[in-house]
């Protein structure tokens, strides 16, 4: 403890160093001026370089939970995606409701909530919505309802479990909380937003919906067996994912972490997907695999963790925390609340990621008021849910939106801010009310 | 450099540039207004994506979306292609032009040349002052590496 007290830069105080770095480095992030994965590693190492925090406590403060569950899972997901099974999954939605527009604007939707929850929300759309343009395309019908209903879709799928979306795996990875714990407490508040999304979506766009006997019928000989590319692979990726999820399910009887089963999972598709190659084949295989990590995601985790330690040492966040106290009144009802709403407003606005990052370590600092760690577990559900649904309120909310705007927009189909945030906001606002009524009637 | 076989205005329809391209064997076509200045290139492949479901034909190295996608699964017939071409047969050609179309100047190093071919282009504009003076096809390349008399 004394290093970071006596070998602060210029004996300055440390409370207001690492404060002024943390609000430097968000600002800059919120500007969106320099790419975020480098101003959280700038923002990281002046933490170190002013004395803030020692090399190694930095390190201790990147969370391996995090980090391995997220490189594990863009893996497998990368190896899997390869198959072709995503797509097939989409055609057969699509011919399953004989090719009628409103009925494929509700698969699509459940689709994409089903394989968010599973893998992560931009991989879910990136692979959802160049089928959706190829449909709506031979329907000859919009495909902005498509689109906006997919991007809903895929942050209210990411959010029922703890694989599904970065703020899950965040709270999961640092709290110590299960997968089990995660779809016990929000997949059902989940099935309930997403039926109440694929009605609100069927009322403003989809009960007007059109199409003629003849264009449906060129969906209906869509052959998504053909989709398939390697069924070999599809049956090696079904095995690895199959056996990830048991794992994750077991994980408290095993004693495994979820950051050890991401990479395992990783480990055993890499390995049985070049099995039997030869060494050249098999390290152009393996790079490409590697490549297609979001090193930018995974960077920007590394550095806002050792920021947010930083602050953490230099006690700020116990600072916050007693104000967070005095504003809610140590009322836990009302502190539950004020977290749901406020994390789902700042998160419809700005990038979860930090807001969760910092919100955790200041929970977590709650607990002697509220009688130990197990009983802040309403809380984490409560900034769960308010980050990751609130990601819908705007375009910018999360980067699942912005993906699928850029696709839309590249495509000739204009997708504006405004157009989007006026019925996307008020559809956040009502999930949100159906999450206060949930947490209020389970755990308050 | 050589003469270019056609060349089309910017108002000329995506037909007579189909006529053009089918007739003359060729694989992409400068457009050039009617003082002689270059607007661009015409390549067959924009052509190709003209009959396409649209996301197919967005695809870009930056962007490679389609190439999550494996096409195979959709069975248009050649009536459906013909029917989506026959959507943009009036289109004028300045629409679909190829902006990432490497443009030659009459100083641009043989190497450079040599590169822009052997990354799949076929023909390159050669521009002076805004002016198309001709193009260099890998046919005109191929016959004097060659030696092809």
């Amino acid at each position: 403890m004394h290093a970071a007290a006596s070998g602060v830069l210029l004996g300055l105080n440390p409370l207001w160093l690492a404060t002024v770095v943390m609000i430097v480095t968000y600002g800059v992030i919120i500007s969106e001026r320099l790419n975020r994965s480098i101003i959280a590693l700038l923002g990281a190492m002046l933490m170190i370089m002013f004395g803030l925090l020692t090399q190694e406590e930095a390190v201790a403060g990147v969370d391996f939970n995090t980090i391995g569950l997220l490189v594990g899972m863009m893996v497998i997901v990368s190896i899997t995606r390869k198959s072709g099974v995503f797509e097939y999954l989409a055609i057969w939605s699509a011919k399953l409701v004989k090719a009628n527009p409103a009925g494929i604007l509700a698969m699509l939707a459940v689709v994409t909530a089903v394989v968010s929850a599973l893998l992560d929300n931009v991989t879910t759309v990136l692979l959802v919505v160049p089928v959706t343009l190829v449909i709506t395309e031979a329907l000859k019908v919009s495909p902005y309802p498509f689109l906006f209903s997919q991007i809903l879709a895929s942050n209210i799928g990411g959010t029922a479990t703890l694989i599904g979306d970065p703020p899950n795996i965040l709270i999961g990875g640092q709290v110590g909380l299960s997968f089990n714990d995660f779809l016990i407490h929000l997949s059902p508040v989940i099935v309930v937003i997403l039926i109440v999304h694929v009605i609100s979506i069927h009322l403003i766009w989809g009960r007007s919906m059109a199409s003629t006997a003849e264009l449906r019928a060129r969906v209906m000989a869509f052959e998504e067996s053909e989709a398939i590319t390697d069924s070999r692979l599809l049956k090696l990726a079904s095995l690895v994912l199959a056996l990830v999820i048991v794992a994750f399910v077991m994980a408290r009887p095993l004693g495994l972490e979820s950051g050890t089963i991401g990479m395992a999972g990783a480990a055993l598709l890499l390995m049985l997907d070049n099995l039997g190659k030869s060494a050249e084949h098999q390290s152009a295989s393996v790079v490409k695999v590697y490549n297609e990590i979001e090193w930018i995601t995974i960077f920007f985790f590394v550095g806002l963790f050792i920021v947010i330690a930083g602050v953490e040492h230099a006690g700020l966040l116990r600072l916050l925390a007693d104000k967070l106290l005095a504003a809610t009144g140590g009322d836990f009802n009302v502190t539950g609340f004020s977290i749901l709403w406020t994390s789902a407003v700042l998160s419809a606005i700005v990038d979860n990621i930090p807001f969760v990052a910092t919100m955790i370590p200041l929970i977590k600092s709650l607990g002697p008021a509220f009688g130990g760690a197990d009983a802040l577990t309403p809380l984490w559900w409560c900034l769960s849910l308010g980050a990751c649904l609130g990601g819908n309120g705007t375009l910018i909310g999360a980067s699942a939106n912005l993906t699928v705007a850029g696709i839309a927009e590249r495509n000739g189909i204009p997708f504006r801010f405004m157009e989007y945030t006026r019925i996307a906001f008020p559809l956040m606002l009502i999930h949100l009310a159906i999450c206060n009524l949930y947490v209020w009637w389970r755990y308050f | 450099m050589s003469n270019p076989p056609a060349v089309l205005k910017p108002t000329d329809s995506v037909s007579i540039a189909i006529q053009a391209m089918v007739r003359e064997h060729l694989s992409a076509l400068p457009v050039v207004d009617v003082d002689g200045r270059y607007i661009g290139m015409l390549p067959r492949s924009r052509l190709i994506a003209l009959a396409m479901p649209r996301v197919l034909s967005r695809d870009t190295d930056q962007q490679p979306l389609a190439r999550l996608l494996q096409v195979g699964f959709i069975r248009d017939s050649l009536a459906d292609l013909q029917e989506r071409m026959a959507a943009a047969a009036d289109d004028p050609v300045s629409r679909h032009l190829d902006q990432e179309v490497p443009v030659l100047s009459p100083d641009t190093p043989l190497m450079n040349a040599m590169l822009f071919l052997y990354r799949q282009r076929t023909v390159l504009p050669v521009v002076e002052n805004g002016k198309l003076l001709g193009i260099v096809s890998v046919w005109d390349v191929l016959a004097r590496v060659g030696r092809v008399k």
